[in-house]
């Protein structure tokens, strides 16, 4: 008896030093945020992304890739464009990043957006064409950003009761966008 | 097999019961429980009211016409070194001259008046809630090393701002002002939090307000569906952490960002006048009272080498040839100054950061006239004439440039150009300075706000003045606070270096740090230094292991654990 009161002690000891141990998510960085939502956006998305995401390597993370040159019309090496938007300080941002009031503004900006895009709203709209019910439309464009989980029934009624009815799909598109979880790869 | 022991249920708990026993002894374990529980501890936070504000001027340059003090007092030990210099004169040349100011025998720029908020001050004035840390030996040499050691003394370790963004509630981790030059290599690159936190960098080509800001002032509606968001987060275990860092980004916003934008421009104005004001009255300064000519071609001289003559003149690895040097002024600009220290007032101001690194840029559009490169200069002797002379080659042609950029790693800066641009620079520096801490002042944050100005290491010159190397041997570090009284200078240091160094002997003071007697014999570590502002920002120090140069005493106040000495080493 005494032996497992000693076994009990020392497994929940372990446990309480592994649980205080503290760490932050490791958040996708700019390159992966930006294949996940040019796929839901589309194509027309690219030119907005490249303004508002790509550039922002401190708060998104991913240094640029030297290897991916594309050259410019100048001579010499200054003409050379890297996929660095602000150019080769770039080399050295973080591979990820962690959660941050920063990135989480960039992402608002972003979102909205994208959300406020008739072309990119329209595309990732799509997967909604062969959808009858309301409620299975909130339900597949929840997929599109968490393919591998479903809203409740609950959950579904209380987005169709708190968003507003006129702009739902770009209210919806936007803070599907701005949820944090699916930015962790 | 028969021979193979054989385990039952008791040999298994007991050996479970030995590996368990053995988890929790460790040292692994009990490492990491400590650290986790240091990370706990540490983001307890709320306690940290104190802002700090680091001032890098990454390159070193030469200190001794500002805030590196090599007389504690009027007649301390002194050896001149002729590069060594803080006045001008036809009459007397160069000379280290002092004022007494604050106690101690302090550079003559301390004397200069400037007119800050409709106020008569001197540069002096910026010490006297300060303490000026000198003498301290970095260990070893090179400048990213050096530079990084600045925020995280322990190579790799968790650095001063990691730890400060840790304990900080406020929105921003530190916010790191890039130089031109610097890298990650220098020191933003050291920020480590024990949270694993990432800095806010800043490049230097960038609009300060429009990064860290642009997104925001962009966004017209604020709405406000934070619940929904949380249900689409579902049961993620990170919810706790966004939902806190969704509510310092509504924080933000709810600033006002778009009203807050035309306070950080009108803060860059005031700045930008005041600069424009310091420029205005260069000319009325000690150090550009006298004209300051160049030696003209052809000189005689026995020596071949034209370092020999013409060092002092050395500029960018060419001779400027400048009538009068104050010349290389005349259209000097401050690229990013007046922004720098905007920023940083605004973001203290309105409670965004707890931790700035401003990485200073050196000065820019300097004017070099009649400049020659080594190989244009040979030594000949004229008909008639026994002594050779030094010429400009036939055929060869000086030159002229008006948009030259300072180095603040001043190794081919001779004491000419030296003594003209980092008077200037310092002095404009300081009107900025002034008015950064006035205005701290005004709205009672100087009190919680620690402004260090530093540099990787001192300046040892060469003894042909052509410029000046590394002086790891002798770091200064400054920190002003008006939660100090009064300034306080300690550290101990040499009157001569210890050794010679070829070619160049170095035999003049310049701030080679000495051993303490309060410190069992050894010399001050810049751990020392971290442990010390850790001590003026009621925070633990990452480097407690040493302790901190100055406490609390219950009856004195706060005293100096150190001594500040020049010790007479018969060089």
């Amino acid at each position: 008896m005494i032996k497992i009161i000693i076994m009990i002690f020392i497994f929940s000891s372990s446990a309480i030093s592994a649980n205080s141990l503290m760490f932050q998510p490791r958040m996708g960085n700019k390159y992966y945020v930006n294949s996940v939502l040019e796929n839901i956006y589309g194509p027309e998305s690219k030119i907005i992304l490249q303004k508002a995401l790509l550039p922002y390597s401190d708060f998104f993370g991913g240094p640029c890739d030297p290897y991916e040159v594309v050259l410019s019309k100048k001579k010499g090496s200054s003409g050379t464009l890297y996929k660095c938007f602000n150019g080769m300080p770039d080399l050295r941002s973080h591979m990820i990043s962690q959660p941050s009031t920063l990135r989480t503004m960039q992402m608002k900006n972003l979102c909205q957006k994208l959300s406020q895009d008739q072309k990119t709203l329209k595309f990732s709209l799509k997967v909604l064409n062969n959808v009858k019910e309301f409620k299975d439309k909130i339900q597949s464009y929840y997929h599109s950003f968490y393919p591998w989980d479903n809203l409740s029934n609950s959950e579904i009624e209380n987005i169709i009761k708190t968003l507003n009815k006129k702009y739902f799909w770009k209210t919806y598109s936007e803070l599907l966008c701005q949820s944090e979880r699916w930015q962790i790869p | 097999m028969e021979d193979m022991p054989k385990n039952n249920r008791r040999d298994f708990n007991k050996l479970g019961l030995m590996l368990g026993v053995n988890t929790l002894l460790d040292p692994l374990t009990i490492l990491s429980t400590a650290q986790a529980q240091s990370a706990l501890n540490n983001s307890n936070v709320g306690a940290l009211e104190m802002s700090y504000v680091q001032i890098n001027l990454y390159g070193s340059p030469s200190r001794w016409y500002f805030d590196s003090i090599l007389k504690p007092k009027e007649f301390s030990p002194f050896k001149k070194e002729e590069m060594i210099s803080t006045t001008y004169s036809k009459k007397s040349g160069f000379q280290y001259e002092h004022i007494n100011m604050h106690g101690i025998a302090a550079p003559m720029l301390w004397n200069e008046n400037i007119k800050i908020l409709n106020q008569k001050k001197n540069i002096g004035s910026l010490f006297e809630n300060s303490m000026i840390i000198r003498g301290c030996n970095m260990g070893a040499d090179g400048h990213d090393l050096n530079s990084r050691k600045l925020v995280a003394p322990f190579s790799g370790e968790v650095s001063l701002t990691g730890q400060l963004s840790d304990l900080s509630h406020l929105p921003l981790t530190t916010v790191q002002l890039m130089q031109k030059i610097s890298s990650q290599a220098s020191a933003p690159g050291a920020f480590k939090s024990h949270q694993g936190q990432s800095p806010v960098n800043i490049k230097h080509s960038q609009d300060y307000f429009q990064a860290l800001f642009g997104s925001v002032q962009k966004e017209k509606t604020q709405s406000n569906y934070s619940e929904i968001i949380k249900l689409l987060n579902k049961n993620s275990s990170h919810k706790p952490l966004f939902q806190s860092t969704r509510a310092n980004a509504k924080d933000l916003l709810k600033k006002n960002i778009n009203l807050l934008s035309g306070e950080y421009e009108e803060l860059v104005k005031k700045y930008t006048t005041i600069i424009d004001q310091a420029i205005g009255t260069l000319s009325k300064t000690f150090f550009m009272k006298e004209k300051l000519g160049g030696i003209e071609l052809p000189i005689t001289s026995t020596n071949a080498n034209p370092h020999s003559i013409l060092g002092p003149q050395m500029f960018s690895g060419y001779f400027a040839g400048n009538d009068d040097f104050r010349s290389m002024v005349k259209k000097i600009e401050f690229p990013k100054m007046a922004e720098q220290f905007a920023i940083s007032e605004f973001l203290i101001k309105n409670k965004i950061t707890s931790s700035i690194l401003m990485m200073m840029i050196p000065p820019e559009h300097l004017n070099i006239e009649n400049a020659l490169e080594l190989d244009q200069i040979s030594q000949v002797r004229i008909k008639n004439n026994i002594e050779p002379k030094l010429v400009r080659k036939k055929g060869t042609k000086s030159f002229n440039e008006s948009d030259e950029e300072f180095n603040f790693d001043t190794h081919q800066t001779g004491h000419y150009p030296d003594f003209i641009v980092n008077n200037t620079y310092f002095y404009v520096f300081s009107h900025c300075l002034l008015m950064f801490k006035e205005n701290l002042r005004k709205i009672k944050k100087m009190d919680k706000t620690i402004i260090h100005l530093t540099t990787e290491f001192e300046r040892t010159p060469k003894i042909d003045q052509a410029g000046s190397d590394h002086g790891w041997q002798g770091h200064t570090s400054t920190i002003i606070t008006d939660k100090l009284s009064g300034l306080h200078l300690m550290g101990n240091i040499y009157t001569s270096s210890p050794y010679f160094e070829t070619p160049n002997k170095r035999v003049g003071t310049w701030g080679f740090g000495a051993p303490h007697q309060e410190l069992k014999g050894r010399h001050l570590s810049y751990r020392n230094i971290m442990s010390s502002m850790s001590y003026l920002m009621g925070v633990d120090s990452i480097t407690s292991i040493d302790p901190s140069l100055i406490y609390m005493d219950k009856t004195a106040g706060l005293k100096k654990r150190i001594s500040a000495i020049n010790i007479d080493n018969q060089r």
